[in-house]
């Protein structure tokens, strides 16, 4: 089951920020992954900076995050490398992103922007996109 | 809204109305994108228009010092103002010239992420602000930035609708 | 040479850190408040506010620096307020559609109380 759930991940992160606080977290690596928001706020940026379509998947993911200002970087992030949007804006209702992110797995999956890994979405949220 | 190429240089072989030259140095930009939005102001554009120019030349600005130039603090850099009037109403067009490295024109929105640091969001601004912007290689030196905001509301796209020329095509018999 | 760049001022109270930044706040001035949202930061405080009251400009390099400071408070788990937007301040926020990403209060008291 690709349950890549963002709830755990959001109490992962939560715990992370409970650690930090302690200073006992083993230092986390820059990637779109991380559970700590600013290593995570780096990867979207270096990803853009560096136009790595090989991040695209990992972007399109993050634009269901439940953190808005992941959301916002993420798609600043696409939008900085493949030049689109797809309608999305992080700031809109739930359902109305789900909407562009199935545009998003769409347009990845098709092969616009390369030969990419697919876009590991959480089940939950990619119901919409299912007849 | 376009940021693209194009063969446009916005500037319709005429002479510029209002044509600033500055320094690459931070120290100008208030006065620079003031001096842009106190001429709109008077053209009659709202105060709101006026905030949108006044944000979009600073951020356009902001992206020829830290990266055309390199920080570099003694660089110029051209603003021109022209006003014009096509078949959707009054507008201003504001050309952004710059002697730094050319770069590849679909590349330029990446080169404004360090600055923004969370990426994009300059360019963000400016393509949310204003109703054109075309980024282009100028002949022999630098890039240069065409800006256009109109007095009424933003033109919706209608692909439909008589072959609606691009806002930036309209109006300009380029020489 | 930061404090001819941006005055802040700096008041801690109960576990909270207010920053308020005076004049503009973009290319020029990020880099010296983004400094003093580090050391609020080092602070491990329970509430940052950054009282905008006093900031009459801010463009992307400020809004940069606020969201990059989001992000580290959620780290922290510190709540990062954002009060005192005059109406230009505000309006890059919303351009941005930030205005929503942020928890934004009319005025410093409310944000500290």
């Amino acid at each position: 089951m690709a349950r890549v759930a963002s709830t755990p991940l959001l109490a992962l992160a939560m715990l992370c920020g409970v650690a930090a606080l302690s200073g006992c977290l083993p230092s986390e690596s820059v990637s779109l992954q991380a559970r700590d928001p600013v290593k995570r706020m780096e990867a979207i940026v270096d990803a853009a900076e560096e136009h790595d379509r090989s991040q695209i998947p990992g972007l399109v993911k993050l634009l269901d995050s439940d953190d808005p200002a992941t959301r916002m970087l993420a798609i600043r992030s696409l939008e900085e490398i493949t030049g689109e949007t797809h309608g999305y804006d992080h700031a809109a209702p739930r359902l109305q992103r789900d909407k562009a992110v199935d545009e998003w797995v769409a347009a990845v999956e098709s092969g616009k922007y390369g030969q990419l890994s697919p876009v590991a979405r959480d089940e939950r949220r990619s119901r919409s996109s299912q007849p | 809204m376009n940021v693209g190429t194009s063969g446009n240089n916005g500037t319709n072989g005429s002479t510029p109305h209002l044509r600033l030259q500055m320094l690459s140095n931070p120290l100008y930009l208030s006065g620079a994108r003031e001096l842009v939005s106190s001429v709109a102001k008077r053209l009659g554009f709202p105060d709101t228009a006026c905030g949108q120019i006044a944000l979009a030349v600073d951020e356009a600005l902001c992206n020829v010092m830290r990266h055309g130039y390199d920080r570099r603090e003694d660089a110029p850099i051209w603003i021109s103002v022209w006003p014009f009037t096509d078949e959707h109403g009054d507008a201003l067009r504001i050309v952004i010239e710059d002697e730094a490295k050319q770069v590849d024109p679909a590349a330029i929105k990446s080169r404004d992420l360090e600055q923004i640091r969370p990426g994009g969001l300059g360019v963000h601004i400016i393509k949310e602000v204003m109703d054109d912007a075309v980024y282009e290689k100028r002949d022999a030196v630098g890039m240069r930035l065409t800006l256009v905001k109109r007095k009424a509301p933003k033109p919706t796209p209608a692909p439909t609708a008589t072959s609606a020329p691009a806002p930036n095509a309209s109006g300009n018999s380029d020489v | 040479m930061s404090d001819e760049t941006l005055q802040v001022d700096v008041v801690e109270q109960a576990g909270a850190v207010l920053l308020a930044p005076q004049g503009e706040l973009g290319y020029n001035e990020a880099p010296t408040l983004r400094q003093y949202l580090k050391q609020a930061h080092d602070k491990k405080p329970t509430r940052i506010v950054v009282d905008l009251a006093n900031v009459s400009y801010m463009n992307t390099p400020g809004v940069a620096t606020l969201v990059e400071s989001l992000q580290i408070s959620k780290r922290n788990r510190t709540r990062l307020i954002l009060c005192g937007m005059n109406d230009k301040v505000r309006a890059i926020f919303e351009i941005a559609r930030l205005n929503t990403v942020f928890e934004i209060m009319a005025d410093r008291d409310s944000a500290m109380a």
